[in-house]
């Protein structure tokens, strides 16, 4: 019998469809797993559940009757608890007080009774297992220990549904192991689960029936025993190249840059790969990979373990990212509005922020420059803006990348590594960013291009480097390749 | 390239007002509201205390300029959302060496240089230990330098006091130089390198980007941590240079010289619309904050309003100013 | 692995090793500043004999329990990622009131003086909670210009009077020279609030709110917490430990008027960092407060008793801050080393 049921649930964002009309049945006592690519859906469903969300249109059903989850509390009280990736919790507070957060047990003077609290605490803690301390404090246990207190505090509040999103994406074998003879114990005593994971390992040891999205959109549900990995794959990527991607006239010339077994403990280990002229490369794989990890050490925002850069054959030490451009390295950063730009600062400052020694005399700022350069880039960016002295917090995704993408061309650079360059960009813009990423290759510009999308590593890369936990797990050449050989090759442990 | 042929071949001008409103826009800008408020206390100390207004017009701005060579560095270092609140003694330090050098060698030119020295190398210390540890907040490493600071000039003096200065310290402090105090025209200099440095170079550009979005400064190959060595240290000199100003005014260093002129050059900061939260501000508001304070000082001095009383109106002046600047950046 | 979960087990498994219970105690921060003030107390008692009797014992805490009081306040503020420059200010102009009522109308109880020296306090300290809470205002700005107005309002009430010890009445007097089992009172009041304020920050619903606005302001929201309401509590709390204060201070040192304890409130913000107290939020215990309170104590009248050596506080005080946060620095990020090891790609 279902215990949960999502029925042509709908969610906009702004313009953005995140679901469209999806479907969605957890039985009671089941573990069911939720799959898809990064961006299919997976999360707004989660905090649609939980309440985090409200949806456009769409009904739930708890037990049979239909529910309004108006907030996270709510959605608590009716026994519906999410685990996340990234645990939201008091970091600096006890694992006891974490756990009984909003429902304090309290002794006759009305304070705070530690003692019971403690005790029931570490009962729960018991109760799943894993050596840990009611008393402790919460940051001080890794991440794998605080997911455990986040499942204890979802049973001490009587969660009958647990959502675990992707759960053992940071853990441990060990680790895991540990956290599948849990969730089959919770199994066992009753409780529903919707498990969130890339790990087929997780999905078939675990679950019994799997769901998948894709686009935001629901594509099928299976029995476990119905399915195999390569099926599941086929569901989750088989949509069409429906978008256009301009064709590409660059010539592919000598090596612009090579990185040599570059390692960061905890992040990344051993990678390496080389960009010629001309060459457009994706660097992929699922998120936590440690794309961008590489990318932001290569350029020197955190420091190297070990391993080595190369730019046109000669050895570079980068330790900020000024060293970066002066070694002819650009970066376009992931977070546009964070990393990328200063919003209330004027585009064509914006745009001199990475040259400022270019475009001054003994520091004096030549204006007049400044503005004729920025008139030129802005142009070949066929940027739209009212005014090139307005903020780019006026201007749209699109545009706002565009002028991120002009702070590169400033510069005297022959590498650019773009990190999700068209992430929240809409379609049009996109297409002027291929266009310029293109003009850029035929200039002879090396492209490092981190992507998540598979029709855009497809469509645009000669070259595809895939990474998997850490580590470069193929290099593939962009000839008949397809997307099933790159997932299989992003996810953790995919077997043929 | 004019605005029309740019406008036809690109999406975008190169205009940078909108054009309506300018008029009132200007006249309603905080820096305007501040000048307003200053004619009006010159109008009131006029119908108040007008033989003082006119006899003494010069010496209310003279009792003003000793700490005024602080707000210019603070003024950056609030920019890049940081605050120093050592300031009020490295003054002290920095007067206390220029002090012994001059009773120990009797050299102005030597005694000079060990005082702005001083100033800068305290300056440089705590900028050092702040971007050295980023996880200190620069509010504690500048309290505890103001402790260490100050506590050095305690351990030297003790009780005793400095007073042998170089003669001509006293011209700094009282005497005129084409019918204007030698302090203003110091200062107008400052003002106008300040200010030129603050909105025309690449460094007074990077302390505005540092301040509104340190991590896209960081991204765009801005050196943050060079940035705010720089400005710690130039904060520091010029503490060193309010020292020498200060000695011209009283020339005598006891333990406590300077105490609480922090507060007092980050009111002045405030008042004149620089952000706490870094990234917002002008050279000029503040430099008329530095006229508002003092005048304000002696209009309620000649009305009989006692020193310890009157920082009460700088305390409601304070609190006024960051209420309008909420409600400024609100409309915005 | 298997090592992780033994240190795991040692703080509640009985059977831990002498080892262990070692390193978990050396770590503790607590555990260090203690161990300074061992130290310091030995070394002083070396140098100077006369520290070690009842009197000098008591006169050493008797002098710094209002700045540790005021910390207890200051340790709520800081936790709520706020901070209050306006205490000093605050406790002069309560304390001068009352004694200028002590002084002019002697036949008001004592016991009436206290309640209106707190709640002048109080005032004061909602006042700072609506700037910060729901005017939005840096504390640390919205404070200072606070600093100044009370400051000036103390002046003006005043008209620049001073209260000096013969305008005082002796019950006023008494309280501050008065002993209780040989403990002089200011010291057992200080003992007192620091076990109440102790009861309310680990017992007490609103104590425990504080800290989780201060470690998670979002989580906290999310747990329904109303943080507006808890902040100004916070603020008003401090604003009346600060007016009670002012009536410690004056009957301690019988003298009221309005210029003095400048710069006080920098004080109290060193206890609190030298206790362990975040800047950033979050963290903060009254133990902690209390043995920086005790450090800060020793050290003063350490130096004191060396022939005039007192002139060193300052200095020392702004060393020991900047030790004590950077030791904080370096012990925290080595743990996070030791987490990414742990993730072993």
């Amino acid at each position: 019998m279902a215990i949960l049921e999502l029925k042509n649930i709908s969610k906009n964002f702004g313009g953005v469809k995140a679901l469209r009309g999806v479907e969605f049945e957890l039985r009671e006592g089941e573990i069911h797993a939720l799959m898809g690519e990064n961006g299919a859906g997976k999360s707004t469903t989660i905090k649609v559940i939980t309440g985090v969300h409200q949806p456009c249109e769409g009904e739930i059903f708890l037990d049979g009757k239909k529910i309004v989850v108006e907030n996270p509390k709510m959605g608590y009280e009716l026994g519906i608890a999410a685990i996340y990736q990234h645990v939201t919790a008091f970091p600096h507070l006890s694992i006891t007080e974490n756990i009984f957060m909003g429902r304090e047990i309290m002794n006759k003077f009305n304070m705070y009774d530690w003692k019971t609290m403690n005790t029931e605490a570490q009962k729960l803690l018991d109760e799943i297992g894993g050596d840990i301390d009611a008393k402790t404090t919460m940051s001080d246990l890794s991440v794998a220990k605080q997911q455990l207190v986040e499942i204890a505090k979802a049973l001490s509040a009587n969660a009958r549904i647990l959502i675990m999103d992707e759960p053992t994406a940071s853990l441990t074998k060990v680790e895991c192991e540990e956290l599948y003879r849990i969730a089959k114990k919770l199994k066992n005593d009753g409780v529903s689960i919707i498990l969130i994971s890339h790990k087929f390992e997780d999905v078939f040891r675990l679950a019994e029936r799997v769901t998948v999205f894709r686009d935001a959109q629901y594509i099928g549900c299976w029995d476990i025993d119905m399915i195999t990995q390569p099926q599941l794959i086929q569901a989750m990527v088989g949509r069409e190249l429906t978008q256009m991607y301009p064709t590409k006239s660059a010539v592919i010339g000598e090596e612009a840059f090579r990185v040599v077994n570059l390692s960061l403990m905890g992040y990344f280990r051993d990678v390496s790969f080389d960009v010629r002229c001309g060459e457009i490369v994706a660097l992929t794989g699922l998120v936590g990979a440690g794309r961008t990890e590489v990318c932001q050490s290569i350029i020197g925002v955190t420091s190297l373990d070990s391993g080595e850069i190369f730019v046109e054959n000669k050895r570079v030490r980068n330790h900020n990212p000024n060293e970066a451009y002066e070694n002819k390295i650009g970066y376009l950063p992931e977070d546009r509005q964070l990393h990328g730009l200063i919003l209330d600062m004027d585009i064509i400052k914006n745009t001199t922020l990475v040259n400022l020694d270019g475009f001054s005399k003994f520091g004096w700022m030549q204006n007049k420059e400044e503005e004729k350069k920025v008139v030129d880039i802005a142009g070949r960016m066929e940027l739209k803006a009212g005014s090139l002295y307005d903020n780019p917090s006026t201007l749209s995704g699109g545009n706002q990348q565009k002028v991120v993408f002009g702070k590169l061309l400033i510069n005297d650079t022959k590498v650019l590594i773009l990190d999700e360059p068209t992430k929240g960009v809409d379609v049009g813009a996109k297409y002027a960013i291929y266009e310029v990423m293109n003009e850029l290759a035929a200039k002879g510009y090396a492209i490092i291009m981190v992507s998540s999308e598979m029709p855009e590593v497809l469509g645009m890369a000669d070259r595809v480097i895939v990474m998997r936990e850490g580590r470069v797990s193929s290099i593939f050449d962009n000839f008949n390749l397809d997307q099933e050989q790159i997932l299989a090759a992003a996810l953790p442990d995919y077997n043929q | 390239m004019t605005t029309e042929t740019v406008s036809k071949k690109y999406r975008f001008t190169v205009e940078k007002s909108n054009g309506k409103n300018e008029v009132l826009k200007f006249l309603i800008q905080w820096e305007m509201i501040l000048i307003y408020i200053f004619i009006t206390f010159n109008i009131l100390l006029y119908v108040l205390n007008g033989d003082m207004f006119t006899r003494s017009y010069m010496s209310i701005i003279q009792a003003g300029m000793d700490l005024s060579f602080m707000v210019f560095p603070m003024i950056f270092i609030l920019l890049l959302g940081d605050i120093d609140v050592s300031v009020g003694s490295i003054l002290a330090l920095s007067a206390m060496m220029l002090g012994l050098v001059y009773e120990a060698t009797g050299n102005t030119v030597l005694s000079i240089g060990a005082c702005l020295l001083t100033g800068a190398s305290a300056g440089f210390l705590n900028g050092f230990i702040i971007t050295r540890f980023k996880e200190i907040s620069a509010v504690i490493v500048t309290i505890a330098g103001m402790l260490f600071y100050r506590g050095v000039v305690k351990i030297v003096l003790d009780v005793r006091s400095l007073t042998a200065f170089p003669d001509w310290f006293g011209e700094l402090g009282y005497s005129n130089f084409w019918g204007l105090p030698i302090s203003l025209w110091v200062f107008a200099i400052f003002a106008l390198i300040f200010g030129l440095v603050l909105h025309k170079t690449s460094y007074g550009r990077q302390l505005y980007a540092v301040g509104k979005n340190k991590d896209g400064a960081y991204f765009s190959g801005i050196k943050v941590n060079k940035v705010k060595l720089i400005t710690f240290t130039l904060m520091g000199l010029m503490a060193a240079v309010s020292a020498i100003f200060y000695l011209g005014r009283s020339p005598s260093v006891v333990a406590n010289v300077g105490e609480g002129y922090e507060l007092r050059v980050i009111a002045i900061c405030v008042l004149g619309g620089v952000s706490t939260s870094g990234g917002k501000g002008k050279i000029i508001g503040p430099i008329i904050g530095v006229f508002i304070m003092s005048f304000l000082d002696k209009l309620m001095g000649y009305n009989g309003v006692q020193p310890a009383a009157r920082v009460m109106a700088v305390g409601i002046l304070l609190v006024v100013a960051l209420l309008a600047e909420k409600i400024k950046f609100k409309q915005i | 692995m298997s090592n992780q979960v033994e240190s795991m087990k040692s703080t509640s498994n009985p059977h831990l090793t002498i080892k262990d219970m070692l390193k978990s105690i050396v770590k503790n921060r607590s555990f260090g500043l203690m161990m300074a003030c061992v130290v310091l107390l030995i070394l002083a008692s070396q140098l100077t004999p006369q520290l070690l009797t009842v009197k000098s014992l008591n006169d050493m805490l008797k002098n710094n329990s209002i700045a540790g009081i005021l910390a207890i306040g200051m340790l709520m503020v800081l936790v709520t990622r706020g901070i209050d420059l306006s205490i000093a200010a605050t406790m002069v102009f309560s304390g001068l009131v009352i004694s200028m009522i002590n002084a002019d109308n002697p036949e008001v109880p004592i016991f009436a003086l206290v309640l209106l020296a707190i709640l002048i306090g109080t005032v004061i300290g909602i006042y700072n909670g609506l700037l910060v809470s729901k005017l939005k205002l840096l504390p640390i700005i919205a404070t200072l210009s606070t600093l100044y107005i009370v400051r000036g309002l103390a002046y003006v009430v005043s008209q620049s009077r001073w209260i000096v010890p013969a305008n005082y009445t002796n019950s006023y007097k008494s309280f501050a020279v008065g002993n209780l089992f040989g403990v002089n009172n200011l010291i057992i009041t200080g003992i007192i609030m620091f076990f109440i304020f102790y009861v309310i920050l680990t017992h007490l619903k609103f104590g425990r709110r504080i800290f989780a606005i201060g470690s998670s302001p979002d989580s906290a929201e999310v747990s329904g917490i109303k943080s507006d309401m808890v902040i100004i509590a916070v603020y008003a709390l401090m604003g009346a430990i600060a007016g009670f204060s002012g009536f410690l201070y004056t009957s301690n040192y019988a003298i009221a008027q309005s210029t003095m304890a400048m710069g006080m409130e920098m004080d109290v913000i060193a206890i609190c960092i030298l206790g362990g107290v975040s800047i950033n939020g979050g963290t903060g215990k009254i133990s902690g407060i209390i043995i920086a309170t005790v450090l800060f104590a020793i050290i003063s009248s350490f130096l004191s008793m060396l022939s005039g050596l007192s002139i060193w506080t300052d200095a020392i005080k702004g060393v020991i801050i900047i030790g004590a946060v950077i030791l904080n620095i370096y012990t925290s990020r080595s743990s996070k080393q030791r987490a990414l090891r742990e993730r072993n790609i």
